[in-house]
Parts: structure tokens; sequence; C-alpha cells
């Protein structure tokens, strides 16, 4: 049986972002394929950190309810540890006319962004929802709104089948450019694969984490720097998930 | 495995007095009655323990996987069930199933609009899956399957798309002896003739598969031996005769039939969530065949916006009625949009063999006597509902092909047939299809059939 590995995002073992400076804000992105759903990793994020306790938590999916997302979202039971976790829906945010309008009455209760860490599902739907949505405006107008007024860290969470070399219409091209955006704006890239070949009994598929464009080594102290690193996983039970090499 | 848990369930609350009235009932009955009881009861017993609604639903069983509260249903063909949705046994139920078929890339002319030509396997599997509903509705109704105060429930078919014929829904499979009271007797005596060439059929191809069998037998652990056998239960699912038809027709009551010509997608959503309240109970089949085909779709349809609020609210009304709504979306691959991915919970692959393949498939089968048995493409699992939302992994490449027969829509493991070759063109062809498994393929038993072929082979010469 291989050895299970612990998931170290920082040189200093930690996975969420260090909060010490409060004006450094940071994105996170988890992309995903068809077939290897990450809810498992931002359990990881939440059950796994040693300090994650000191992190408001709000979950928020465009494709998944309040429901789902509390089933799968959860603080271990073992854990000790009183973890904050709020959820706000936005499935019903698909169907919206305005973006602005959409962060202010769903995000209404939030004055400060200290310590807060959106999971935010699929925002990228909403170029498809909204009729003639760029990929600009959804980062001016949300994600960096989101970022300057509500929280400090937003991990997304994407699924990139939508990314496409071909383009051949402007929504594929709106796609394509929210992804490549993505990768520059953000701190830490996960990239969650499953199985080219299919399915195998002991393996689910690889993540890999590499640094992303944002990040800037003079924002960490002591020099913290991203750990580069590709694992196995193989999810065992729900929510149980093995990573080794 | 399931069983069991229910079984301890029901122990824990009255265990002493449920056996009781077991006992008590199964004393005057024969055994014919005991094994449907054995197989009925734990459907009807559970409310009380499960506390959840649906239970008294027909055609509706716990499914096959650990995780509890899973619900599942027939997609109408027992080989998909187990095969396809191994997992649960069924199609769970608060679940979007996508079937996009991939159009045949042998077609010379490409000028030829492909879609047209592949309508055929979709839709088959799609009209089994409201002839499960229909022939569910009808037993609800039957007061003799009562066997006990409980209310059963029915389905109710909805299909959105004015093209499919109602009349063309398949008909529950009449074994011989009960035809002969039926009136029709030029249809029964044609059937007859093909039911004994299928017996004779049957015969041989279990022969040659205990033949071809035998000297692995070792190596084909249970599941995987059985799919030559799986169990039918008629409770769950009908054996459907997709060459007869219904009758009578399906009624309004039983089969809902959305237009498309001349009605937008949210007054499509309405009637949808109309017919929804109007039917508190009942178990929602909900059926989109070709979506987005612009055969049948006006060019609104497309507005990728319009779409998503389609599916966005088809969602939302399938989560308000998770334990009772079940969606059948077939589309062809070159509409397939990944939005329609992102909104199914399964997604399922048709990918017909070329040309070649087929010829080469026919000629080994012919010269084995069973010429049905030719597949006509592989199917291949994307994602599935209830299992990928946990992470846990899926997909499942070049393991299963598909054929549509007389009983319906057929999947089975893949393996190559024994060749039944003498020149060297057909080995070099099935070189090819070799090849391309290998290199697709690493499950382990796909190696096991690879080998088991050369086996019989070499035997054969």
């Amino acid at each position: 049986m291989q050895q299970n590995q612990d998931l170290n995002v920082y040189s200093n073992h930690r996975i969420l972002p260090n909060t010490s400076d409060k004006n450094h804000s940071s994105i996170y992105s988890i992309l995903y394929n068809n077939g290897t759903y990450p809810l498992w990793l931002i359990n990881k994020f939440i059950n796994e950190d040693s300090n994650s306790s000191e992190y408001k938590f709000t979950v928020s999916s465009f494709i998944n309810n309040n429901k789902f997302m509390k089933q799968n979202i959860t603080q271990n039971v073992g854990n000790t540890s009183n973890i904050d976790i709020e959820y706000v829906d936005m499935t019903l945010g698909l169907q919206t006319t305005s973006l602005p309008k959409l962060v202010d009455a769903k995000y209404k209760h939030i004055s400060s962004k200290e310590g807060r860490i959106l999971i935010l599902e699929q925002p990228e739907l909403l170029i498809s929802s909204l009729e003639g949505m760029t990929s600009i405006s959804l980062y001016n107008d949300f994600i960096n709104k989101l970022q300057n007024e509500k929280f400090q860290h937003i991990i997304i969470i994407s699924n990139i089948d939508y990314y496409n070399h071909y383009i051949n219409s402007f929504l594929q091209y709106q796609y394509t450019t929210f992804f490549q955006s993505l990768q520059y704006k953000s701190d830490v890239i996960f990239t969650v694969k499953s199985l080219k070949t299919g399915f195998a009994k002991d393996i689910s598929g690889t993540l890999t984490i590499t640094k992303g464009g944002a990040f800037d080594i003079s924002k960490h102290a002591n020099d913290v720097k991203i750990v580069e690193n590709e694992y196995f996983f193989y999810v065992v039970k729900d929510n149980v998930v093995k990573l080794f090499y | 495995m399931s069983f069991q848990r229910r079984n301890q369930a029901i122990g824990s609350n009255s265990n002493a007095n449920s056996v009781r009235q077991i006992s008590s009932r199964v004393g005057g009955m024969s055994l014919r009655d005991q094994q449907s009881i054995g197989r009925q009861q734990p459907v009807s017993r559970t409310p009380p323990v499960m506390k959840t609604p649906q239970v008294n639903i027909l055609g509706v069983k716990p499914s096959v996987s650990k995780s509890s509260g899973i619900q599942v249903t027939s997609i109408g063909s027992t080989t998909v069930d187990n095969l396809v949705f191994k997992q649960h046994g069924g199609i769970p139920i608060g679940t979007t199933t996508l079937i996009k078929d991939i159009s045949r890339k042998d077609v010379k002319d490409d000028e030829n609009l492909k879609y047209l030509s592949s309508l055929s396997y979709q839709n088959t599997i799609g009209l089994q899956f409201i002839a499960t509903g229909v022939y569910q509705q009808r037993r609800s109704l039957k007061k003799d399957i009562t066997d006990d105060d409980t209310e059963k429930i029915g389905h109710l078919g909805i299909v959105i798309g004015e093209w499919i014929d109602l009349h063309t829904i398949p008909g529950v499979y009449v074994s011989k002896s009960k035809k002969s009271s039926s009136s029709l007797k030029d249809k029964e005596q044609n059937e007859s003739i093909v039911s004994k060439l299928s017996e004779v059929e049957q015969k041989r191809k279990d022969l040659k598969i205990a033949w071809r069998y035998g000297m692995k037998n070792n190596d084909f652990k249970d599941g995987k031996n059985g799919e030559t056998e799986f169990k039918e239960d008629p409770n769950f699912v009908p054996r459907l005769d997709i060459s007869g038809h219904v009758f009578p027709a399906a009624t309004r009551e039983e089969v809902l039939q959305i237009n498309i010509a001349g009605n937008t997608l949210e007054n499509i959503l309405m009637s949808v969530q109309q017919a929804i309240t109007k039917n508190p109970k009942k178990l929602i089949r909900l059926y989109l065949p070709n979506f987005l085909n612009p055969k049948f779709y006006p060019k609104s349809y497309f507005q990728h916006h319009n779409i998503m609020k389609f599916l966005n609210g088809l969602k939302t009304l399938q989560s308000m009625n998770d334990s009772r709504f079940v969606t059948l979306i077939t589309t062809t691959a070159d509409f397939n949009i990944p939005i329609l991915e992102t909104f199914s919970h399964t997604i399922v692959e048709l990918k017909p063999f070329d040309q070649q393949t087929i010829d080469y498939l026919t000629k080994n089968y012919k010269s084995q006597g069973l010429p049905n048995k030719v597949q006509q493409g592989m199917l291949n699992v994307i994602k599935m509902g209830k299992v990928s939302e946990f992470g846990h992994m899926s997909v499942r490449m070049n393991e299963i092909v598909y054929h549509v027969s007389k009983n319906g829509f057929v999947v089975e493991l893949w393996s190559i047939p024994v060749d039944a070759g003498d020149d060297e063109k057909k080995d070099t062809k099935k070189l090819d299809i070799e090849n391309k498994k290998a290199s697709k393929s690493i499950e382990p038993h796909g190696h096991d059939h690879e080998s088991h072929s050369h086996i019989s082979k070499d035997l054969e010469y």
C-alpha cells in the first residue's frame, strides 16, 4: 500500500494563505474535468489546515444548491476546533440580469472582508446565462468586486471542459479567456484530473499543484514558497481521500 | 447488501412484532406467494422505518450502493440498469441522465448532416424509459397487486417533443402461452416463430458460452460473468418488446406530451411544473428527446442564456422534488454544449462502430450462429449521478458495447468474438481493434477477454 501524503501548498506546511497581512488577498483556482468532482479537496482545505478556525468560510455554488453543499462541505466529525462555514445559495443567481445587483443581494450581510474565504463554484456559468456577457465584465463586476469588498481570499472551482483551443464562437472565446485570465490571477492552481485511460481499482486521478501568475513572494513572510507537486489521489469513501505519489 | 441493512432497521424498530406478522402471513401461502412476498415485502415495509415518502411508488428500489437513502428506478432495460448504472442498479431518482450519440464518422458524404442519421438509438432507450413508466402506472391501478393496505403509486411520463409518436411506445413482452388468449392471431403466429427461433438461439448461445467460459471459469468472478444472467425482476423493470406497441395506447394521464413548436422554454417549464403539482405523489419521468436538434427545435432555443435558464429551472424543479423526479435527455454530440453536461448528473456517450468493425463482427458472429449478437457501438460512461458528485472515479471507457435487439436496447461487456477467419486480412483487422482497445483500456478484465479470445482462436485451429 502506498504511503499517505499530507496536502501541502506552502513550504511552511500550510494549505490556506496566511492572514497576517490584512491587505493581502489571493485567488486559488481548482480546475477539474468531468468525472472528478473536487469537493473533497475543499474539505481537505477546511479540515486539514492547522489554522482553519481563524477563517470564516462562505460556500456559494452556481450549480449545486445549499442542501447539496451542506452535505458535502462539512467539518469532519472528529475535528474539535469550531470552523465557521456559511452557505449562500447562488443557483438562482443564474437567472439574474445584473451582476452588481446579484452581489448586493446575496452578500449584503458581509461588512468586513478580513479573514473571509469565499468558495465559489463555477462562476463561469454566468457567461452563458447573461446575454452578451464577457469574461472581462465577469471579473470586473463580479469576482474583483467580491474580492475588493467582501472577501479576502476566493477559491474558484471551475470545470475545464469548457476550455478549448479551437475557438469557434463568441462564447467559446469568452470561456477560454476566462480560464486564461484565471491562471494569471490565481496564486495557486490546483488541477484535478481523472485518469485518461478510464477506471482503475486504486487510483482515481491526479492532483497537480502549481504556482499561479499572481503569487508574489514579497507578500509572504519568511520567504514562504509554493510547493509545486503532483499527487495521485484515490477516493476511498465519500470525503475520505488518500493522496500519494 | 441493501436487503440486509433494511432487515436490521426493521428489527431495531419492532423486532418481535414484525417477525410474528411475517410468519403469520407466510403460514397460509403457497411457495410461490412466499417468494413474491419475500421480494416485495421490504419495499412495502420500509415506510415506517425509513420515513421516506417515495417507498410505495412502484418500480422503485434502494440503490445497491452503500450510501443510504438513494432510491433508484429502471431506465427500461435490465442490462443498462446493471452494467451502465452498475453502482446503483438503476437510475438514481432526483438526477438527470444525458445520453449523447456521437454521429458516425464513416458517413462518406460529409455534406450530409450526420445528426439526421443517428436518431434511432437514443429514441429506443427513451421510449423504453417512458414505457417502463406506463407499465408501472398501469400496475398501480390494478387492485390484485396490493397485497396489503398501502397505496400503490405509479409514474407519470412527460415527453417534450411532438415528433415522438406515443403509439410507438413499446409494450410489455407477452409470453407465448399468454398470447394465445389474445385476439391478434397473425401477429401471434409471426412472433411465436420468432420466439421459437430465439429459443433455439438461446440454447446455442448458452452452449457456446459454456464452452467459451469453461476453461476460464476461475478468472471470472461474480460480477463479471453476470453479463449473461442478470436477474429479471418484473416488479422493477418489465421485459419490453420493442416490435410491439403498448395496448391500449398511452393516455394523457400516463404520458403527457408537451409541444416544442410554438412554445417557449419558459412555458415548457411551466407545464412541467403544473404536471408535477397535479400529481403530487407520482414519480415523474421527464424525457427530452433530441434535445436542441435543429430539426425540431426553433432557432430562438439555441441562445445560450435561454438554454441556461431552462436547464437551471429544470434543475431547481428537480431539487424541489428530488424524491420523485428523473430526467432523461438525449442529444447528438454535434449539438452537445458543455453547459448541458454541467447540468447532468450522469453522462453516457454512444459511439457507433465504424463499418469495418461491424463487418468484422457480423462475419464472426454469423459463423457462430449468433447473428443477433452483433454489437453496434461502444458505450462510454463519463459521469455517474450520486457517485461522481462525491469525487469517486466512475469514468468507464471502451468497456461496454450496445446494440438494439428485439428486447430493446441491450448492453454487455465488450469482448472480441472468436475469430472465424481463415485469411490473413481479418487478422490484421483484428489486430487493429485490439491495438485500439489496448491503448485505451487498462481494466484488467479487458485483457482477460483478449487473451481468452486468443486461446479460443488457437483451439479452433
